[in-house]
């Protein structure tokens, strides 16, 4: 994924920050004792997320534990106890990760096929771990992520249908527990993978149109320049859309643990994200100086 | 079930913030908020609950044993309205997609519309109903489009297009304004549920 899911820093408490900041921590920690070094790196806001919506139904919050990690090797910092939320998103992590270098490897060219190419290499032992552990969802992830590369190849100009590849990817992840439970949380992600989806392709119109590259918006509104300010409200009234279903399912779930954190996120986080991003303020953080650091 | 828990009140909260407590949850959980969306009897379910929960806390306090515990949201019923009134050539197809989407099945009903020959605006209003159940929202924003230039005229495919570039607004989500719900807003849902009651209703 892309690192949209984002709180709003300003508008959280500063425990609610801290949580934020424990539950990152605790979640590279647990990717590296399930899967090694390697996939921390791939370590994204979003999968932090998605720690908090898998363990909202717990009551109470453990206290956390001090732990030394490669990027703070001096002082320990504080992080989430494990549970077993924090271990289904450490399997769920490598599961997007190793997918998403499979699908750079079919569409890049040059350098970055290369680049591709050695991740794959290097990730795939995790991955069959990762399969192992879950194995429904990695055979749901591998048929949407095939329909999504055929959709590319006959540049099909559908927003939704290229989105919906990608957001029966997102929908796969969730837990099958045959409840109701279950049903409201893949609607949840379902409409977070067709909002990320379509961002993207938003934020990358002016790099595809360059490079022609597939890209659903472009083709969907017959895009000659990368120019957004004339199709801007359409695309934003379509991602307010899965916004709202996203937050509707939420309201659904019952969530006892972090309930103002995760809510910071979908109702001010991603409106305040789709915003930048259709007038072009976006700007990436997190990355190499600032781990967790929002 | 503890009528108190659901609602998030206490004993010894207020009348008053008991009723604030209520009509907050209402006005979330509204089935109107949830129309087209797979969660539906989910939405359903819970407001059925609420409206019990404040049924028990008021009875309770005014030492009644059942009777109405004062106005409530959510209880309508969406069957039984306005007849479509489409009868053109395809209409024993197009009752058969209506019944599909009614009970679920969207495949069905993309599959019977798919192998039909007609492009008219009956169809693009039921394919635009498909897509708008499975939230593909730019692709059902075309078909409603498309049905309402083609048979200007149609209620129901005028309500269906406000409804769906609508309810990203204020139908139970305003991004930077939630907090402050003022009755405006209220009276603005309760106004567009009646018009679904009347509109809607055929699909």
């Amino acid at each position: 994924m892309f690192g949209f899911i984002r709180p709003v820093k300003s508008e959280l408490r500063v425990r609610e920050a801290d949580r934020f900041q424990q539950v990152y921590c605790g979640l590279c920690h647990a990717i590296r004792a399930r899967y090694g070094r390697f996939y921390t790196l791939f370590l994204s806001y979003d999968m932090t997320f998605f720690v908090l919506v898998a363990g909202a139904e717990r009551e109470g919050t453990p206290p956390p534990c001090r732990k030394r990690c490669d990027a703070h090797p001096l002082l320990k910092r504080p992080c989430a106890a494990p549970d077993d939320a924090l271990a289904l998103a450490a399997d769920v992590s490598v599961l997007l990760s190793y997918h998403k270098f499979r699908d750079s490897l079919a569409d890049e060219k040059g350098a970055k096929r290369l680049l591709a190419w050695l991740l794959c290499g290097l990730g795939k032992r995790g991955y069959q771990r990762a399969r192992a552990r879950l194995p429904d969802a990695d055979r749901e992830i591998v048929a949407a992520l095939d329909d999504l590369q055929a959709i590319e190849r006959e540049k099909c100009p559908s927003m939704d249908r290229a989105a919906d590849a990608s957001a029966r990817m997102t929908a796969a992840v969730v837990p099958r527990t045959g409840d109701a439970r279950e049903r409201v949380l893949r609607q949840m992600f379902y409409h977070i993978g067709r909002w990320v989806y379509l961002l993207d392709a938003a934020q990358d119109v002016a790099e595809d149109l360059e490079q022609g590259n597939y890209n659903p918006v472009v083709l969907r509104y017959d895009l000659r320049t990368p120019d957004l300010t004339e199709i801007k409200d359409a695309l934003e009234r379509t991602l307010e859309r899965s916004l709202a279903d996203v937050c509707m399912a939420f309201d659904l779930l019952d969530a006892q643990r972090d309930a103002e954190l995760i809510r910071n996120i979908i109702f001010l986080g991603m409106p305040l994200v789709t915003r930048q991003v259709l007038d072009g303020t976006y700007q990436t953080n997190g990355g190499w100086g600032k781990h967790g650091s929002l | 079930m503890d009528p108190y828990k659901v609602l998030g009140v206490t004993p010894q909260t207020s009348d008053d913030d008991v009723k604030r407590a209520y009509r907050e949850l209402a006005r979330k959980y509204h089935p109107d908020n949830y129309i087209n969306n797979p969660l539906a009897d989910l939405a359903e379910a819970r407001m059925k609950e609420i409206n019990e929960a404040y049924d028990m806390i008021m009875n309770e306090r005014s030492g009644k044993a059942g009777g109405a515990g004062g106005q409530q949201y959510g209880g309508q019923q969406y069957g039984g309205g306005q007849q479509h009134a489409y009868s053109g050539a395809n209409a024993a197809l197009y009752s058969q997609v209506r019944q599909a989407i009614n009970q679920g099945n969207l495949g069905l009903a993309e599959q019977l519309l798919q192998r039909s020959s007609a492009r008219d605006a009956e169809w693009f209003y039921l394919m635009g109903t498909v897509y708008y159940r499975k939230g593909w929202y730019d692709e059902a924003m075309r078909a409603y489009t498309q049905a309402c230039q083609m048979d200007p005229s149609n209620m129901e495919y005028r309500t269906a297009l406000n409804n769906l570039n609508m309810s990203g607004g204020y139908g139970g989500y305003r991004p930077m304004q939630e907090a402050n719900m003022c009755d405006m807003c209220m009276q603005l849902a309760i106004c567009n549920c009646c018009m679904n009651m009347c509109c809607n209703a055929g699909c």
